[in-house]
């Protein structure tokens, strides 16, 4: 298996190197059937890849410890699923899992586009080859998942060496959502290479009309889609594994993963304007271009260790060729770029401030602020360093200061925004549009001064909030009694109607309406109570409206760790509402301890215990509390965002029509052909 | 009927605000999961340092929510918080402790002086710029609209006139 793995990575490059130079050469001398070899060893090398992962995999299902990778991350009691997602635990797994979606989505844009007759596929193909190459490099030399464990047998020096068992994955990740949550983010990272490799493809054959914008757009989406939900699980699995009763920490990994999100989310938006007023066009592509390299980016941060994280486990000396191969996409986009200019001229202006287009633009401004804030708070302690010689930290508070007021402005355009006519908005009619907006705003801030808040940002959130939320019930409110009246629909047909005969926009609005409830989700760690307690089977402690009661203290075993259990009964005005059994967990393969959250979950909050330890002096159980408010609203928000973002990308009734046009004139083409060669 | 239609938007969006502020009246947060102190006062003197500081393990994580299982620097670091509040030490004479101890990198933010005040202003002068280059786009495109506007402005009537006549004469 070491073998097959090994050559299949050698098999993979060498057509990735094939695909490379048949792809660009065939394109550019117009060898059309050259370029055309160069599509199939795309697939040939992602078939390779494919054989590499399995290899690995079955190495991991076999507990074969002669190989480094599966001694270090994983162990003989290890579940199955851990040991499956082993894959991705460590450095070079992760590589290689990496090298397969980008590889897989290569082959798929070869695949959907294979009947394309222009230069613009065989040149994104070939930019998706050159990300392919250095990756299988990475693969081949740097970070090679099947080298074989070797140990130093002092004189007779390195030898190889069968472990009799593995370190196991780091128990921190031995949770559901780590099978999931690495996955969904590397489709998200990845993915975004594909708008990149369409717009340099685009510049590299200079056809930057709306093209490669409309080639790019779903692509987008998706790669943004999966970015989100693999921050957001990211969150789950702090929230629920770690402890410490947040879900978020301003940690320069998660932020990595926030910058080329927040980069992408401006460029789906101003990619509206262009395609609407075929404005803005230079300002695109260097969007996507800023997303490419920061997801680059945020890998080298993520595995290079030049800034202190709590995502340790990747942390490795590959970085400089992360940097190198930065640099040079860097200065290739910018280059191309520059080069172009000419091709990039705005068709036409913007006509007011008050337009939908200009709030497009500052919705940009925002977002990449917000972005800028974020690059700069991370990167600052290594700034900081160079000039003064003195580290410093860049923690939470660094960050909330700047992005609470941010993130606020960003909710007020999205209920701004779409209420604005394109080139321009009568005073009249802005007044009329945003009264009851307006108005719900006040009330809710009045009602959050009344309920006894004081600090400006909640009562601001709050306010912004109802106003975001009133503009949009105006929105779906108007066009579904438009379609009543036109219809005779009841108003959930009606509802569902509009949504389906315009998915771009209500699946917009519905994206919308997650972020708002994201943003409210995150209003709610102003409200966070906590506390702890000190218990024996039979007492009890207090914490806020809720008390906990001791009922049962006992030991845990299971093949893959060992620990304790406190049980206790939540209840809340002498109502029992649950018992909750945090567990402490001690992991014997990696030696490591851990504690296990229980929660109880109520709409407007969560209940959340660890158990802390046990008091060696008065042989009582520590549990730590936390009730959290709101929290339920970012993972619903998050789903909301995402069901959005999936009803944007389904087709609507035109394209379809259109696709089954164009697979029909195929059929006819294809049956011509047969009856010429009869 | 059409009034419910009318008071439906506002109705759902009040419910839903009342909803949000059922978790409003809380109020201060007067105990923490990460200390023994049973004062509400000093519980919430301790949230507040804690928060301030950055764990020194290389976690990079606050020193109150670092979670690392006994942690040779949160635990202590920690420890000696409470016995400063308790002995009645300030809130700045801890962190000056520490900083004295482990230099700035243990505040969670920089001190804003020297270069540090860098860490501040960036993120703003960035916003300032980018509202510089829309505010010169935006009127560069306005200019061009005029112009384009000019340009289609009323004829010369001279040249009116001749093209009237030879309208006129067809």
């Amino acid at each position: 298996m070491i073998q097959i793995g090994n050559y299949a990575v050698a098999l993979a490059l060498t057509f990735c190197a094939y695909a490379l130079f048949a792809l660009f050469y065939g394109a550019r001398t117009g060898r059309r059937e050259l370029a055309k070899s160069g599509e199939r060893s795309v697939y040939a090398m992602f078939g390779f890849v494919v054989l590499a992962v399995v290899a690995l995999e079955v190495l991991l299902m076999r507990s074969d410890f002669s190989v480094e990778y599966v001694a270090e991350y994983s162990n003989r009691d290890l579940p199955f699923f851990y040991k499956l997602a082993s894959l991705w635990g460590g450095q070079k797994g992760s590589l290689l899992f990496w090298t397969l979606i980008l590889t897989g989505y290569t082959a798929l844009v070869a695949l959907r586009n294979r009947n394309y007759a222009g230069k613009l596929i065989p040149y994104t193909l070939g930019v998706l080859s050159v990300t392919s190459m250095f990756f299988l490099i990475m693969n081949k030399f740097a970070a090679n998942p099947f080298e074989r464990l070797m140990v130093d047998h002092g004189g007779a020096g390195l030898q190889a060496f069968t472990a009799p068992d593995g370190r196991g994955l780091n128990p921190l990740l031995q949770h559901p959502a780590m099978v999931i949550h690495p996955p969904m983010l590397y489709l998200g990272y990845v993915g975004m290479v594909v708008p990149f490799a369409f717009c340099m493809a685009a510049l590299l054959t200079r056809e930057l009309g709306a093209g490669w914008i409309k080639l790019t757009r779903r692509w987008t989406l998706f790669a943004w889609l999966f970015l989100g939900t693999g921050i957001l699980l990211g969150g789950r699995w702090a929230y629920v594994e770690l402890g410490w009763g947040g879900y978020w920490a301003w940690d320069p990994v998660e932020n990595a993963s926030l910058m080329p999100w927040l980069t992408g989310t401006a460029f789906l938006h101003s990619v509206i304007v262009q395609e609407r007023k075929n404005m803005l066009k230079v300002w695109n592509v260097v969007l996507i271009l800023a997303t490419y390299l920061l997801a680059i980016f945020g890998t080298f941060l993520t595995r290079s260790g030049i800034v202190s994280s709590v995502h340790a486990f990747a942390q490795s000396s590959i970085g400089n060729y992360f940097v190198t191969f930065l640099v040079i996409a860097a200065l290739a986009s910018i280059y191309l770029v520059v080069t172009r200019l000419a091709f990039l001229k705005s068709d036409n202006q913007l006509d007011s401030y008050a337009s939908r287009e200009a709030s497009f633009l500052f919705n940009n401004l925002i977002l990449l602020a917000a972005c800028f804030a974020v690059l700069w708070g991370t990167l600052f302690p290594v700034l900081s360093e160079l000039v003064q010689k003195d580290k410093v930290s860049v923690g939470a508070p660094f960050f909330n200061k700047i992005n609470v007021p941010i993130g606020l402005f960003l909710l007020f355009l999205t209920g701004v925004g779409p209420l604005l006519a394109w080139r321009k908005t009568s005073w009249e009619s802005m007044a009329r549009i945003f009264m009851w907006p307006t108005l719900a705003g006040i009330v809710a801030g009045i009602i959050t001064i009344v309920a006894g808040e004081r600090s400006i940002y909640p009562i601001m959130s709050f306010a912004i909030a109802a106003f975001v939320l009133m503009t949009l019930i105006t929105e779906f409110g108007r066009a579904t009694r438009a379609r009543m009246r036109n219809t005779k629909e009841n108003p959930f047909a009606a509802l569902y109607g509009i949504t389906a005969t315009n998915k771009r926009r209500y699946g917009g609005y519905i994206a919308h309406l997650g972020f708002l409830l994201l943003l409210v989700g995150f209003t709610g760690q102003a409200f966070t109570t906590e506390g702890w307690g000190e218990v024996n089977v039979g007492e009890k402690f207090s914490i806020g409206k809720y008390d906990f009661t001791c009922v049962d203290i006992a030991d845990v075993k299971d093949p893959n760790y060992e620990g304790m259990s406190a049980t206790l009964a939540l209840s809340k005005n002498g109502k029992h509402l649950a018992n909750l059994s945090p567990e402490k967990r001690f992991y014997a393969a990696s030696e490591q301890t851990t504690s296990e959250v229980r929660m109880f979950h109520t709409p407007l909050e969560d209940v959340y215990v660890v158990f802390a330890n046990v008091k060696e002096d008065t042989n009582k159980a520590v549990m730590q509390v936390w009730v959290n408010p709101l929290v339920s609203y970012v993972w619903l928000g998050g789903v909301v965002l995402a069901l959005g973002t999936i009803i944007t990308l389904l087709p609507n009734r035109v394209e379809r029509r259109l696709i089954r046009r164009k697979k029909a004139v195929e059929n006819l083409l294809r049956e011509t052909d047969k009856v010429a060669v009869r | 009927m059409k009034t419910l239609r009318t008071l439906a938007g506002p109705g759902l969006v009040l419910l839903f605000v009342a909803a949000l502020s059922m978790i409003a009246p809380v109020g201060a947060n007067s105990q923490s999961a990460k200390t023994h102190i049973k004062d509400p006062a000093l519980a919430e003197r301790f949230n507040k340092v804690s928060d301030d500081l950055i764990c020194q393990c290389g976690c990079n994580m606050g020193l109150r929510v670092c979670n690392h299982e006994n942690c040779p620097s949160a635990v202590p670091m920690r420890h000696e918080i409470e016995e400063k509040l308790q002995a009645g030490a300030s809130d700045d004479s801890i962190a000056a402790g520490f900083v004295k101890e482990f230099g700035d990198k243990v505040l969670a933010e920089p001190p804003a002086t020297g270069f540090n005040l860098a860490a501040y202003v960036m993120p703003g002068f960035v916003v300032l710029i980018g509202l510089f280059i829309v505010a010169t786009f935006a009127s560069r495109w306005s200019n061009k609209r005029r112009l384009s506007t000019a340009s289609s402005a009323p004829v010369d009537p001279e040249i009116r006139e001749r093209i009237e006549r030879e309208l006129r004469s067809k």
